[in-house]
Protein backbone atom coordinates (compact mmCIF):
# COMPACT_ATOMS: atom_id res chain seq x y z
CA UNK A 1 0.00 0.00 0.00
CA UNK A 2 1.58 3.35 -0.94
CA UNK A 3 1.37 6.06 1.97
CA UNK A 4 -1.05 8.89 0.74
CA UNK A 5 2.06 11.28 1.49
CA UNK A 6 3.37 9.51 -1.45
CA UNK A 7 0.29 9.76 -3.36
CA UNK A 8 0.04 13.19 -2.88
CA UNK A 9 3.79 14.38 -3.94
CA UNK A 10 3.84 11.85 -7.15
CA UNK A 11 0.37 12.72 -8.27
CA UNK A 12 1.30 16.26 -10.05
CA UNK A 13 4.21 14.35 -11.78
CA UNK A 14 2.40 11.32 -12.98
CA UNK A 15 -1.13 13.87 -13.82
CA UNK A 16 1.58 15.98 -16.57
CA UNK A 17 3.21 12.88 -17.82
CA UNK A 18 -0.42 10.85 -18.70
CA UNK A 19 -1.22 14.69 -20.34
CA UNK A 20 1.44 14.13 -22.56
CA UNK A 21 -0.40 11.84 -24.47
CA UNK A 22 -2.84 14.02 -25.26
CA UNK A 23 -6.20 15.56 -23.84
CA UNK A 24 -8.23 13.47 -21.71
CA UNK A 25 -10.41 14.07 -18.75
CA UNK A 26 -10.51 13.75 -15.24
CA UNK A 27 -12.18 9.94 -14.62
CA UNK A 28 -9.42 8.23 -17.34
CA UNK A 29 -6.79 9.93 -15.72
CA UNK A 30 -7.89 7.82 -12.40
CA UNK A 31 -8.63 4.78 -14.42
CA UNK A 32 -5.27 5.44 -16.62
CA UNK A 33 -2.58 5.41 -13.00
CA UNK A 34 -4.71 2.68 -11.36
CA UNK A 35 -4.23 0.12 -14.73
CA UNK A 36 -0.46 1.40 -15.37
CA UNK A 37 0.21 0.62 -11.25
CA UNK A 38 -1.34 -2.71 -11.14
CA UNK A 39 -3.91 -1.44 -9.27
CA UNK A 40 -1.39 -0.13 -6.22
CA UNK A 41 -2.40 2.93 -6.54
CA UNK A 42 -5.58 4.01 -6.12
CA UNK A 43 -6.62 7.96 -5.73
CA UNK A 44 -9.49 9.01 -3.65
CA UNK A 45 -11.44 10.24 -6.93
CA UNK A 46 -12.90 13.29 -5.68
CA UNK A 47 -9.54 14.59 -4.35
CA UNK A 48 -8.43 14.53 -7.94
CA UNK A 49 -10.20 17.33 -8.98
CA UNK A 50 -8.77 20.20 -6.89
CA UNK A 51 -5.39 19.16 -8.11
CA UNK A 52 -6.40 19.59 -11.66
CA UNK A 53 -8.26 23.18 -10.72
CA UNK A 54 -4.30 23.93 -8.83
CA UNK A 55 -2.81 22.87 -12.31
CA UNK A 56 -4.67 24.95 -14.36
CA UNK A 57 -4.73 27.87 -11.80
CA UNK A 58 -0.97 27.91 -12.25
CA UNK A 59 -0.95 27.82 -15.71
CA UNK A 60 0.35 24.46 -16.39
CA UNK A 61 -2.76 23.10 -17.94
CA UNK A 62 -5.69 24.48 -19.73
CA UNK A 63 -9.34 23.15 -20.19
CA UNK A 64 -12.56 23.42 -21.79
CA UNK A 65 -15.93 21.37 -21.87
CA UNK A 66 -16.56 19.31 -24.76
CA UNK A 67 -19.62 16.78 -25.60
CA UNK A 68 -18.51 12.91 -24.40
CA UNK A 69 -19.96 9.85 -26.49
CA UNK A 70 -22.75 9.61 -23.97
CA UNK A 71 -24.50 12.94 -25.01
CA UNK A 72 -23.04 14.87 -21.48
CA UNK A 73 -20.93 17.46 -21.08
CA UNK A 74 -17.18 16.90 -20.21
CA UNK A 75 -14.15 18.46 -18.75
CA UNK A 76 -10.94 17.65 -20.89
CA UNK A 77 -8.01 18.71 -20.04
CA UNK A 78 -4.30 19.35 -22.09
CA UNK A 79 -0.95 20.20 -21.12
CA UNK A 80 0.35 23.60 -22.11
CA UNK A 81 3.55 24.60 -22.65
CA UNK A 82 4.79 25.63 -19.14
CA UNK A 83 3.20 22.33 -18.07
CA UNK A 84 5.63 20.64 -20.15
CA UNK A 85 8.73 22.34 -19.03
CA UNK A 86 7.76 22.28 -15.43
CA UNK A 87 7.16 18.52 -16.07
CA UNK A 88 10.73 18.41 -17.37
CA UNK A 89 12.08 19.75 -14.17
CA UNK A 90 9.89 17.16 -12.08
CA UNK A 91 10.93 14.42 -13.99
CA UNK A 92 14.94 15.36 -13.42
CA UNK A 93 14.16 15.72 -10.03
CA UNK A 94 12.13 12.20 -9.28
CA UNK A 95 14.96 10.49 -11.74
CA UNK A 96 17.58 11.32 -8.96
CA UNK A 97 15.98 10.42 -6.42
CA UNK A 98 15.01 6.96 -7.86
CA UNK A 99 18.79 6.96 -9.56
CA UNK A 100 20.03 7.31 -5.78
CA UNK A 101 17.12 4.83 -3.80
CA UNK A 102 18.31 2.45 -6.72
CA UNK A 103 22.08 2.59 -5.84
CA UNK A 104 21.81 2.21 -2.36
CA UNK A 105 18.98 -0.91 -2.39
CA UNK A 106 21.37 -2.71 -5.36
CA UNK A 107 24.62 -1.99 -2.40
CA UNK A 108 22.26 -3.10 0.25
CA UNK A 109 20.96 -6.41 -1.45
CA UNK A 110 23.82 -6.95 -3.55
CA UNK B 1 -37.71 3.68 -6.26
CA UNK B 2 -35.96 6.57 -7.46
CA UNK B 3 -33.80 6.56 -10.58
CA UNK B 4 -30.72 7.56 -11.56
CA UNK B 5 -31.49 11.03 -12.11
CA UNK B 6 -33.72 12.02 -9.08
CA UNK B 7 -30.86 10.10 -6.86
CA UNK B 8 -28.11 12.27 -8.99
CA UNK B 9 -30.14 15.47 -8.14
CA UNK B 10 -30.27 14.78 -4.59
CA UNK B 11 -26.69 13.61 -4.21
CA UNK B 12 -26.19 17.23 -5.98
CA UNK B 13 -28.48 18.83 -3.39
CA UNK B 14 -26.30 17.09 -1.15
CA UNK B 15 -22.95 18.38 -2.22
CA UNK B 16 -24.14 22.03 -2.57
CA UNK B 17 -25.57 21.80 1.57
CA UNK B 18 -21.97 20.72 2.29
CA UNK B 19 -20.35 23.81 0.69
CA UNK B 20 -19.00 22.59 -2.79
CA UNK B 21 -19.20 24.96 -5.67
CA UNK B 22 -21.50 24.02 -8.80
CA UNK B 23 -18.47 24.48 -10.98
CA UNK B 24 -16.72 21.69 -8.88
CA UNK B 25 -19.83 19.64 -9.01
CA UNK B 26 -20.67 20.07 -12.80
CA UNK B 27 -17.46 18.01 -13.08
CA UNK B 28 -17.75 15.52 -10.18
CA UNK B 29 -21.12 14.87 -11.71
CA UNK B 30 -20.13 13.56 -14.76
CA UNK B 31 -17.42 11.37 -12.79
CA UNK B 32 -20.06 10.13 -11.04
CA UNK B 33 -22.27 9.35 -13.92
CA UNK B 34 -18.95 7.75 -15.45
CA UNK B 35 -18.17 5.38 -12.65
CA UNK B 36 -21.59 4.40 -12.50
CA UNK B 37 -22.16 3.26 -15.71
CA UNK B 38 -18.48 1.39 -15.52
CA UNK B 39 -20.24 -0.23 -12.36
CA UNK B 40 -23.22 -1.16 -13.98
CA UNK B 41 -21.42 -2.74 -16.42
CA UNK B 42 -19.79 -4.77 -14.63
CA UNK B 43 -22.85 -6.49 -12.98
CA UNK B 44 -24.02 -4.03 -10.47
CA UNK B 45 -27.50 -2.90 -10.29
CA UNK B 46 -28.21 0.67 -10.68
CA UNK B 47 -28.47 1.47 -6.86
CA UNK B 48 -25.58 -0.50 -6.04
CA UNK B 49 -23.58 0.98 -8.60
CA UNK B 50 -24.29 4.55 -7.55
CA UNK B 51 -23.50 3.86 -3.82
CA UNK B 52 -20.41 2.36 -4.48
CA UNK B 53 -19.68 5.77 -6.86
CA UNK B 54 -20.64 7.93 -4.16
CA UNK B 55 -18.37 6.53 -2.00
CA UNK B 56 -15.38 6.24 -4.20
CA UNK B 57 -15.35 9.99 -5.07
CA UNK B 58 -15.09 10.67 -0.81
CA UNK B 59 -15.71 13.17 1.76
CA UNK B 60 -16.91 16.32 0.57
CA UNK B 61 -16.26 18.26 3.57
CA UNK B 62 -12.39 17.15 2.85
CA UNK B 63 -13.10 17.93 -0.76
CA UNK B 64 -14.74 21.20 -0.09
CA UNK B 65 -11.28 22.07 1.73
CA UNK B 66 -9.26 20.89 -1.06
CA UNK B 67 -11.00 23.14 -3.41
CA UNK B 68 -10.76 26.62 -1.28
CA UNK B 69 -7.24 26.20 -1.21
CA UNK B 70 -7.07 26.41 -5.01
CA UNK B 71 -9.20 29.22 -4.91
CA UNK B 72 -8.47 31.13 -1.48
CA UNK B 73 -4.51 31.17 -2.40
CA UNK B 74 -2.38 34.05 -0.38
CA UNK B 75 -2.20 36.64 -3.22
CA UNK B 76 -6.05 37.05 -3.09
CA UNK B 77 -5.78 36.96 1.13
CA UNK B 78 -3.30 39.97 1.08
CA UNK B 79 -5.30 41.40 -1.30
CA UNK B 80 -8.56 41.66 0.57
CA UNK B 81 -6.19 42.01 3.43
CA UNK B 82 -5.12 45.63 1.54
CA UNK B 83 -8.92 46.38 0.56
CA UNK B 84 -9.97 46.35 4.79
CA UNK B 85 -7.00 48.01 5.90
CA UNK B 86 -7.82 50.96 3.19
CA UNK B 87 -11.14 51.08 3.81
CA UNK B 88 -10.38 51.38 7.38
CA UNK B 89 -8.30 54.16 6.86
CA UNK B 90 -10.64 56.14 4.75
CA UNK B 91 -13.55 55.49 7.44
CA UNK B 92 -10.72 57.47 9.71
CA UNK B 93 -10.47 59.88 7.61
CA UNK B 94 -13.80 60.54 7.49
CA UNK B 95 -14.50 60.39 11.18
CA UNK B 96 -12.13 62.60 11.10
CA UNK B 97 -13.54 65.15 9.09
CA UNK B 98 -16.88 64.95 10.21
CA UNK B 99 -15.89 65.90 14.02
CA UNK B 100 -16.40 69.19 12.45
CA UNK B 101 -20.44 68.47 12.55
CA UNK B 102 -20.05 67.62 16.17
CA UNK B 103 -21.92 70.70 17.31
CA UNK B 104 -24.95 70.17 15.44
CA UNK B 105 -26.24 66.27 16.30
CA UNK B 106 -28.69 66.57 13.49
CA UNK B 107 -25.65 67.44 10.70
CA UNK B 108 -23.93 64.59 12.28
CA UNK B 109 -26.57 62.32 11.86
CA UNK B 110 -27.53 63.76 8.08
CA UNK B 111 -23.86 63.45 7.16
CA UNK B 112 -23.35 59.65 8.62
CA UNK B 113 -26.94 58.59 6.71
CA UNK B 114 -25.60 60.37 3.48
CA UNK B 115 -22.13 59.01 3.46
CA UNK B 116 -23.26 55.13 4.65
CA UNK B 117 -25.85 54.96 2.08
CA UNK B 118 -23.05 56.36 -0.68
CA UNK B 119 -20.83 54.15 0.15
CA UNK B 120 -23.40 51.12 0.06
CA UNK B 121 -24.81 52.30 -3.02
CA UNK B 122 -21.22 52.27 -4.87
CA UNK B 123 -20.63 48.79 -3.27
CA UNK B 124 -23.63 47.55 -5.11
CA UNK B 125 -22.42 49.54 -8.42
CA UNK B 126 -18.94 47.66 -7.46
CA UNK B 127 -20.67 44.14 -6.88
CA UNK B 128 -22.89 44.66 -10.05
CA UNK B 129 -19.81 45.67 -12.73
CA UNK B 130 -18.35 42.45 -11.23
CA UNK B 131 -21.89 40.64 -12.26
CA UNK B 132 -21.44 42.78 -15.76
CA UNK B 133 -17.66 41.04 -16.55
CA UNK B 134 -19.22 37.23 -16.09
CA UNK B 135 -22.33 38.45 -18.25
CA UNK B 136 -19.35 39.53 -20.59
CA UNK B 137 -17.12 36.81 -19.82
CA UNK B 138 -20.26 33.69 -20.44
CA UNK B 139 -20.87 35.51 -23.74
CA UNK B 140 -17.08 35.90 -24.97
CA UNK B 141 -16.30 32.16 -23.36
CA UNK B 142 -13.38 33.52 -22.14
CA UNK B 143 -14.20 32.41 -18.34
CA UNK B 144 -12.54 29.39 -16.72
CA UNK B 145 -14.70 27.68 -13.53
CA UNK B 146 -11.45 29.50 -11.49
CA UNK B 147 -12.39 33.14 -12.41
CA UNK B 148 -16.20 32.57 -12.32
CA UNK B 149 -15.58 31.56 -8.41
CA UNK B 150 -13.56 34.40 -8.12
CA UNK B 151 -15.99 37.05 -9.57
CA UNK B 152 -18.66 35.12 -7.23
CA UNK B 153 -16.55 35.68 -4.07
CA UNK B 154 -16.00 39.18 -4.97
CA UNK B 155 -19.65 39.86 -6.12
CA UNK B 156 -20.53 38.09 -2.61
CA UNK B 157 -17.88 40.09 -0.69
CA UNK B 158 -19.28 43.55 -1.70
CA UNK B 159 -22.77 42.95 -1.76
CA UNK B 160 -22.12 41.86 2.43
CA UNK B 161 -20.58 44.96 2.49
CA UNK B 162 -23.24 46.71 0.72
CA UNK B 163 -25.91 45.53 2.96
CA UNK B 164 -24.17 46.74 6.27
CA UNK B 165 -23.77 50.19 4.86
CA UNK B 166 -27.35 50.72 3.43
CA UNK B 167 -29.02 49.19 6.61
CA UNK B 168 -26.92 51.18 8.74
CA UNK B 169 -27.04 54.64 6.75
CA UNK B 170 -31.19 53.52 6.24
CA UNK B 171 -32.10 53.48 10.12
CA UNK B 172 -29.35 56.87 10.58
CA UNK B 173 -31.93 58.49 8.02
CA UNK B 174 -34.85 57.36 10.07
CA UNK B 175 -33.21 58.68 13.45
CA UNK B 176 -32.83 61.73 11.29
CA UNK B 177 -36.11 61.91 9.75
CA UNK B 178 -37.52 61.60 13.30
CA UNK B 179 -35.50 64.06 15.07
CA UNK B 180 -36.00 66.80 11.61
CA UNK B 181 -38.81 65.96 10.43
CA UNK B 182 -41.28 64.34 13.45
CA UNK B 183 -41.49 60.90 11.64
CA UNK B 184 -39.27 57.69 11.16
CA UNK B 185 -40.18 57.18 7.78
CA UNK B 186 -42.44 59.77 5.46
CA UNK B 187 -42.54 57.67 2.09
CA UNK B 188 -40.09 59.79 0.29
CA UNK B 189 -38.87 57.88 -3.26
CA UNK B 190 -35.40 57.41 -1.94
CA UNK B 191 -36.39 56.06 1.30
CA UNK B 192 -38.51 53.77 -0.21
CA UNK B 193 -36.23 52.90 -2.85
CA UNK B 194 -33.15 52.00 -0.14
CA UNK B 195 -35.55 49.86 1.41
CA UNK B 196 -35.94 48.03 -1.58
CA UNK B 197 -32.31 48.04 -2.13
CA UNK B 198 -31.81 46.61 1.29
CA UNK B 199 -34.68 43.94 0.76
CA UNK B 200 -32.85 42.90 -2.45
CA UNK B 201 -29.36 42.63 -1.04
CA UNK B 202 -30.66 40.81 2.05
CA UNK B 203 -32.68 38.10 -0.52
CA UNK B 204 -29.12 37.80 -2.51
CA UNK B 205 -27.44 36.90 0.07
CA UNK B 206 -29.96 34.26 2.16
CA UNK B 207 -31.08 32.84 -1.40
CA UNK B 208 -27.40 32.45 -3.48
CA UNK B 209 -25.78 29.75 -1.63
CA UNK B 210 -23.11 29.42 -3.98
CA UNK B 211 -20.80 32.39 -5.16
CA UNK B 212 -21.45 31.79 -8.80
CA UNK B 213 -25.49 31.84 -8.04
CA UNK B 214 -24.91 35.50 -6.52
CA UNK B 215 -23.58 36.92 -9.85
CA UNK B 216 -26.70 37.51 -12.21
CA UNK B 217 -28.19 38.50 -8.91
CA UNK B 218 -25.57 41.42 -8.90
CA UNK B 219 -26.24 43.40 -11.77
CA UNK B 220 -30.48 43.40 -10.38
CA UNK B 221 -29.14 44.92 -7.22
CA UNK B 222 -26.88 47.56 -9.49
CA UNK B 223 -30.25 48.28 -11.71
CA UNK B 224 -32.00 48.88 -8.56
CA UNK B 225 -29.77 51.53 -7.14
CA UNK B 226 -29.71 52.93 -10.70
CA UNK B 227 -33.66 53.65 -10.19
CA UNK B 228 -33.82 54.44 -6.10
CA UNK B 229 -30.81 57.01 -6.64
CA UNK B 230 -31.40 58.66 -10.23
CA UNK B 231 -35.00 57.77 -10.16
CA UNK B 232 -36.31 58.74 -7.12
CA UNK B 233 -34.26 61.99 -7.70
CA UNK B 234 -35.93 62.37 -11.05
CA UNK B 235 -39.10 61.51 -10.03
CA UNK B 236 -39.94 62.89 -6.62
CA UNK B 237 -40.76 66.34 -5.60
CA UNK B 238 -39.72 66.71 -1.94
CA UNK B 239 -36.57 66.77 0.10
CA UNK B 240 -34.60 64.87 -2.87
CA UNK B 241 -35.89 65.94 -6.07
CA UNK B 242 -33.70 66.82 -9.10
CA UNK B 243 -36.61 68.70 -10.51
CA UNK B 244 -35.63 66.22 -13.96
CA UNK B 245 -38.66 66.34 -16.97
CA UNK B 246 -36.68 63.47 -19.18
CA UNK B 247 -35.73 59.56 -17.92
CA UNK B 248 -34.17 58.81 -20.48
CA UNK B 249 -30.80 58.47 -19.12
CA UNK B 250 -32.04 55.91 -16.41
CA UNK B 251 -34.20 54.00 -19.44
CA UNK B 252 -30.64 53.61 -21.34
CA UNK B 253 -29.22 52.88 -17.51
CA UNK B 254 -31.98 49.98 -17.07
CA UNK B 255 -32.17 48.71 -20.82
CA UNK B 256 -28.56 48.05 -20.72
CA UNK B 257 -28.81 46.02 -17.29
CA UNK B 258 -31.53 44.29 -18.61
CA UNK B 259 -29.37 43.49 -22.01
CA UNK B 260 -26.18 42.11 -19.29
CA UNK B 261 -28.70 39.98 -16.75
CA UNK B 262 -29.87 38.45 -20.19
CA UNK B 263 -26.00 37.50 -21.54
CA UNK B 264 -25.63 36.45 -17.16
CA UNK B 265 -28.62 34.20 -16.96
CA UNK B 266 -29.88 32.50 -20.56
CA UNK B 267 -28.11 29.20 -21.41
CA UNK B 268 -25.09 29.51 -23.38
CA UNK B 269 -26.38 27.98 -26.61
CA UNK B 270 -28.96 30.23 -27.04
CA UNK B 271 -26.26 33.30 -26.36
CA UNK B 272 -23.93 32.06 -28.86
CA UNK B 273 -26.72 31.25 -31.08
CA UNK B 274 -26.45 34.65 -33.31
CA UNK B 275 -22.51 33.59 -33.30
CA UNK B 276 -23.03 29.80 -34.79
CA UNK B 277 -25.04 30.86 -37.24
CA UNK B 278 -22.67 33.44 -38.58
Amino acid sequence: MITKELVAASAEPMILSLLTKGETYGYAIIQEIKKLSGDKIEWTDGMLYPVLHRLEDRGLIQSRWAEAENGRKRKYYSLKNDGKKALKKQREQWLTVHDTLAKLWEEKYA
Amino acid sequence: MPDLEQRIAAWRAEMVRAGLSSTALDELEAHLRDQTSELIRSGLSEETAFQNATRKLGNPAAMRKEFEKVHHSPRSEAKLNIAIWTSALLLLAVGMAAKDFSHDRNSLLLFANVFMLTAGYLCVFLSGSVGIIYAIGRWTQKLTPAKEDSLGNAARGFNRLAAVLAGAGFMLGAIWARLSLGKFFNADPREIGTLCVFGWLLLTIIMCRTPRASLPMTIGGSMFVCIAWLGAGMWSSGLHSYGATSYWPLEILVAAHLLFLALALLPVNVIHLGKAQS
